[in-house]
């Protein structure tokens, strides 16, 4: 049983819990434990049936991905054998938790693991060691202090930023006229602003366009969503076929929010995002600009929809009006093509024939 | 001269000081002829058989007859052929020439070098192959320098036969070949002093050694450079407590937080010891690992090629430790 | 009566066995008293060759010594005071405290030290009489029978002989070797028998009868003068132990009763009388020396202790 590689992630992450003890049974697809990684909190489960052997990285391990982290074994008392393996793919990549050893209260440790923990704050009976004989070195208390001030997506947000800071980037915003909008989501209180935006997006970037030249899954448009939890900003992934009816891109978005919100994530929900969305108008923000993903060519930033005038032939209406702004990497797009994105997202809501709903 | 040798380097240093200094003499067995390793080939035709003095197979007579010519004002380089033999001469090194300057109150001072050489090279087995450098380190009293390059050797010499005190320059048959390019600024005796020298930089590992494992620690680093390991190597260069300043070495560990001692002597007991021993005084809150030491096996020197080969650090050895080192 | 030049230089060769004799007492005294730390190895009845050597001798020649050496020492002229301060580890003694009794040191008189590694300075004084080979001066080397077993001696010896060195070798022989008798030693009765082979003059001469020595060590001195080395042989007596505090269960009564009829210092004594010198005279000396070592005594024991040094 190894940790799966997870979605950008090759770091692995910190096993929060597990949700099986050894020796109980195990079907494919039960969840035997979840897993702190760089981004979220992610359930990682079962692919073959049989009984929970030995558990080879505690409750705390900091575990790489590829990692053997238990055995699963044919019968419940299959003996699993527990010496340390040589040094190869087949072994756990951690060791014992210092904690299994810690009932006299010393933790074994590096001196520069000591000297790190102390000054970074972190109690060093909570980290676990990842050095020979389950020593905690220094690597494992930077890792910790990582993640137990912030989360270890504060370190992702940081490598994010840098990479995209690194990379050239421009700006284009639209204001965009939805005043046509306002009864039909009126209708459906399921659905908000932020699904109806999404699905103008994956109508305006079918595979081939300039800022989505090759797509990456067949599942449709992956759409990074900027989401606020407790533990700071997460960016899990909502796989948009342009086809999709608004509900249930509700649907969708609001299972995937509150599983982001729980620190639930599964696997398919950690991919690489074609496009980062972000909507701050319900904070009402006129404007913004939002963040890429490294791996993202385009990020796209909402702000509030609200009343606004118009003018068309001398005459001044009212209606309803929102900015969207996109950010785009210069190395993937230019300016044109990214006009012309806002066009086709500026045309869909404006002049469509209408959003695709699965009623009515 | 763009190059020199090990061997013409010190032939140099000799020559050198004598040429400055009638008081500096060599003896030993054969350095009349120019030695077995022809380091002091030359210097009986330029500075005469008085200076250049053959002896008899004596060796501690001619220790203590040098220690009892340097009390009187003389600088005697003694050749002792194989550091082997440098057991027969410990009792005029250590009760004698060691104690002279601390038991008189600095009245009488005893400027003696003694040239010795260590190491395995091609089979010398077990008489001829030895390397003894912690025994005399562990005398106060004596500086002990082993360098590794032709730069080195020379400015080993010329310091030792500065210093007022007994000084062991531990030569390395392995080295004598060595062709090293030749810095303008070793033409300088002056200022020169034994100080740890950085060999090569890196942030993983610090490799700590001297005398010719200096070469297998830094063909190991560039080994392990092609795995993504980037290995710093140290030249100790000076081994004494008189002359051994870690300080350099300890701020490269709390750099690399690693350190592997790399000594061709045997493991147990060896200056392996006295150096990890130092860096943890010294850096003990940057290891993030046990210091490991590498020597040679707890063995007398084997004969047979193989044996002789697998008797050794290797290559290898190092990588593998160093591999160990960042687990 | 009027004294002769010779007379007046006998005395003072008196004097200087004596003080030697009465330093040694001290020491052992002081030793029963619990006052020197360490070990302590006495020259009683070697009084006759330490100061006959040291009379063929000048300034500039270097003299070396073995692990019995306050004789020597005081023979060439060392202040008693500052020997005794080292032997009793004081600060202001000669070496500071470092050394003690078997590291006495004093280039200040020629003296250029005292070992405790049986023939240790053997060797020092082939390099030392080389090194000044254009002073004018020699080197000296004393040192017990015991040594002449040791490599380093036969070493030295081809040395001497094949660079032609102007070294004297003094080889005081009291019969012992530490603890045992020179039979189960060495199959050579003599020491001086092996310099022979060598090719080194030597000479085999009682050394408990100073005016003896005095002529025989003149006679060796001048020939190393000349440019070659000398064995000297002195037989000389063991009044005290091997060390101070030995009980010598391994001498026979007789034999010590026998020993102290060859005691140098009476013997000297005897000669003094014997050429017209009053006893009175004799006693003046005696009592002054006396007193010397008595107040050496009392401001040796005053002196301070060494501080240790930093680092």
């Amino acid at each position: 049983m190894r940790i799966p590689r997870l979605g950008l992630s090759e770091a692995g992450g910190r096993i929060l819990a597990w949700h099986k003890r050894e020796g109980d049974p195990v079907e494919v697809g039960d969840v035997l434990l979840e897993l702190e990684t760089d981004k979220a909190s992610v359930e990682v489960t079962a692919a073959t049936a049989g009984y929970l052997g030995r558990i080879a990285a505690p409750e705390g391990a900091v575990v790489e991905s590829g990692a053997v982290v238990a055995w699963i074994t044919a019968s419940p008392d299959e003996q699993v054998h527990a010496g340390r393996p040589s040094p190869g793919p087949e072994a756990p990549a951690v060791s014992p938790s210092p904690h299994q050893g810690a009932t006299s209260g010393w933790v074994r440790a590096s001196p520069y693991a000591r000297r790190r923990a102390a000054e970074l704050g972190i109690a060093l009976a909570g980290v676990t060691g990842s050095g020979p004989g389950g020593r905690v070195v220094a690597r494992d208390v930077e890792r910790l202090a990582r993640g137990s001030t912030a989360g270890r997506w504060r370190e992702a947000v940081a490598r994010r930023l840098q990479a995209t800071v690194e990379a050239p980037e421009f700006w284009v915003t639209r204001t965009m006229e939805v005043a046509r909008w306002i009864a039909p989501l009126a209708q459906h209180p399921q659905v908000t602003w932020t699904d109806l935006f999404l699905q103008a997006l994956a109508v305006s970037l079918p595979a081939g366009s300039p800022l989505r030249p090759q797509p990456r899954s067949p599942s449709g448009l992956q759409v990074g969503l900027a989401v606020a939890t407790d533990q700071g900003l997460l960016l899990p992934v909502l796989a948009l076929p342009s086809d999709l009816p608004l509900e249930a891109i509700a649907e969708r978005r609001k299972a995937l929010l509150a599983r982001a919100r729980r620190g639930q994530l599964q696997d398919g929900d950690l991919g690489e995002p074609e496009l980062v969305f972000s909507n701050l108008g319900m904070f009402g923000v006129d404007r913004f600009m939002a963040l890429r993903d490294p791996s993202a060519p385009v990020a796209v930033a909402v702000g509030r929809v609200g009343e606004g005038v118009r003018v068309e032939g001398g005459a001044i209406r009212a209606t309803w009006l929102v900015e969207v702004t996109a950010t785009v990497d210069h190395r993937v797009a230019d300016g044109a093509e990214a006009a012309r994105f806002l066009q086709q997202v500026a045309r869909y809501l404006e002049q469509g024939e209408g959003a695709r709903w699965s009623q009515g | 001269m763009a190059d020199w040798t090990y061997a013409e380097a010190l032939r140099e240093g000799l020559r050198d000081a004598m040429a400055e200094d009638p008081r500096v003499i060599v003896l030993g067995e054969d350095v009349a002829y120019g030695g077995p390793f022809g380091v002091t080939r030359g210097l009986k035709e330029a500075f005469g058989s008085e200076r250049v003095r053959n002896t008899p197979i004596s060796e501690a007579a001619v220790v203590g007859f040098a220690t009892g010519a340097a009390l009187a004002g003389y600088r005697p380089v003694v050749e002792v052929m194989f550091m082997d033999f440098l057991t027969l001469t410990l009792d005029m090194l250590v009760n004698q020439a060691a104690k002279y300057r601390y038991l008189a109150q600095d009245r009488l001072r005893v400027p003696l070098v003694v040239r010795t050489q260590a190491g395995v090279l091609q089979s010398a087995g077990a008489h001829h192959s030895q390397s003894f450098e912690s025994w005399l380190v562990h005398v106060p009293g004596i500086s002990v320098l082993a360098p590794s390059t032709a730069g080195d050797a020379y400015q080993a010499i010329r310091w030792a036969l500065r210093q007022p005190d007994p000084v062991v320059v531990m030569e390395h048959k392995a080295l004598y070949g060595r062709r090293t390019v030749r810095e303008p600024a070793e033409d300088v005796a002056a200022g020169w002093a034994p100080r740890a020298t950085r060999r090569r930089a890196g942030q993983d590992a610090t490799v700590v050694s001297y005398s010719a494992m200096v070469y297998t620690a830094l063909e190991a680093a560039e080994r392990l450079a092609r795995e993504g390991v980037e290995v710093e190597v140290w030249d100790l260069v000076g081994l004494s407590d008189s002359v051994m300043d870690l300080g350099l070495v300890a701020e490269a560990v709390q750099r690399t937080h690693r350190v592997l001692v790399v000594h061709e002597a045997v493991r147990t007991g060896g200056f392996g010891a006295e150096v990890a021993a130092r860096l943890q005084e010294l850096a003990f809150d940057g290891l993030d690992a046990p210091i490991e030491r590498l020597g040679a096996k707890a063995s007398p020197v084997p004969f047979s090629p193989p044996l002789e080969k697998a008797y050794l650090p290797s290559v290898e050895d190092v990588c593998q430790a160093v591999r160990d080192l960042m687990a | 009566m009027e004294q002769t030049t010779d007379q007046a230089e006998w005395l003072q060769r008196y004097r200087l066995m004596y003080l030697i004799r009465t330093f040694e007492e001290t020491v052992a005294r002081l030793v029963r008293q619990g006052e020197v730390p360490g070990f302590v190895h006495l020259s009683m009845g070697q009084e006759a060759s330490a100061v006959g050597v040291m009379a063929a001798l000048g300034p500039a020649d270097v003299v070396y010594s073995g692990h019995r050496a306050h004789g020597h020492l005081l023979a060439r002229g060392a202040d008693p005071l500052a020997v005794l301060a080292e032997i009793l580890g004081k600060r202001d003694g000669l070496g500071g405290g470092r050394g003690g009794s078997m590291h006495l040191i004093d280039p200040g008189v020629g003296f250029w030290g005292a070992t405790g590694v049986v023939g240790g300075t053997i060797p020092l004084a082939l390099g030392t009489a080389w090194a000044r080979r254009e002073s004018g001066g020699i080197a000296v080397v004393f040192f017990g029978d015991g040594a002449s077993t040791t490599g380093i001696f036969h070493e030295s010896l081809n040395l001497a002989a094949l660079w032609s060195l102007p070294v004297l070798f003094c080889c005081e022989n009291n019969g012992y070797a530490e603890f045992s008798a020179r039979a189960e030693q060495s199959p050579v009765a003599y020491a001086s028998r092996f310099a022979e082979p060598y090719g080194i003059a030597t000479a085999r001469v009682d050394g408990t009868e100073l005016w003896t020595v005095i002529r025989q060590a003149q006679a060796a001195v001048q020939a190393v003068r000349e440019g070659r080395p000398f064995f000297l042989e002195l037989e000389v007596v063991r009044l005290a132990g091997h060390y101070e505090g030995d009980v010598q269960t391994y001498r026979s009564a007789e034999e010590r009763e026998q020993a102290r009829s060859r005691d140098p210092v009476w013997r000297a004594r005897q000669g003094l009388l014997d050429s017209g010198i009053s006893e009175g005279e004799v006693a003046q000396v005696e009592e002054e020396v006396k007193r010397q070592m008595r107040a050496v005594e009392d401001q040796a024991l005053a002196m301070q202790w060494p501080e240790p040094a930093a680092g």
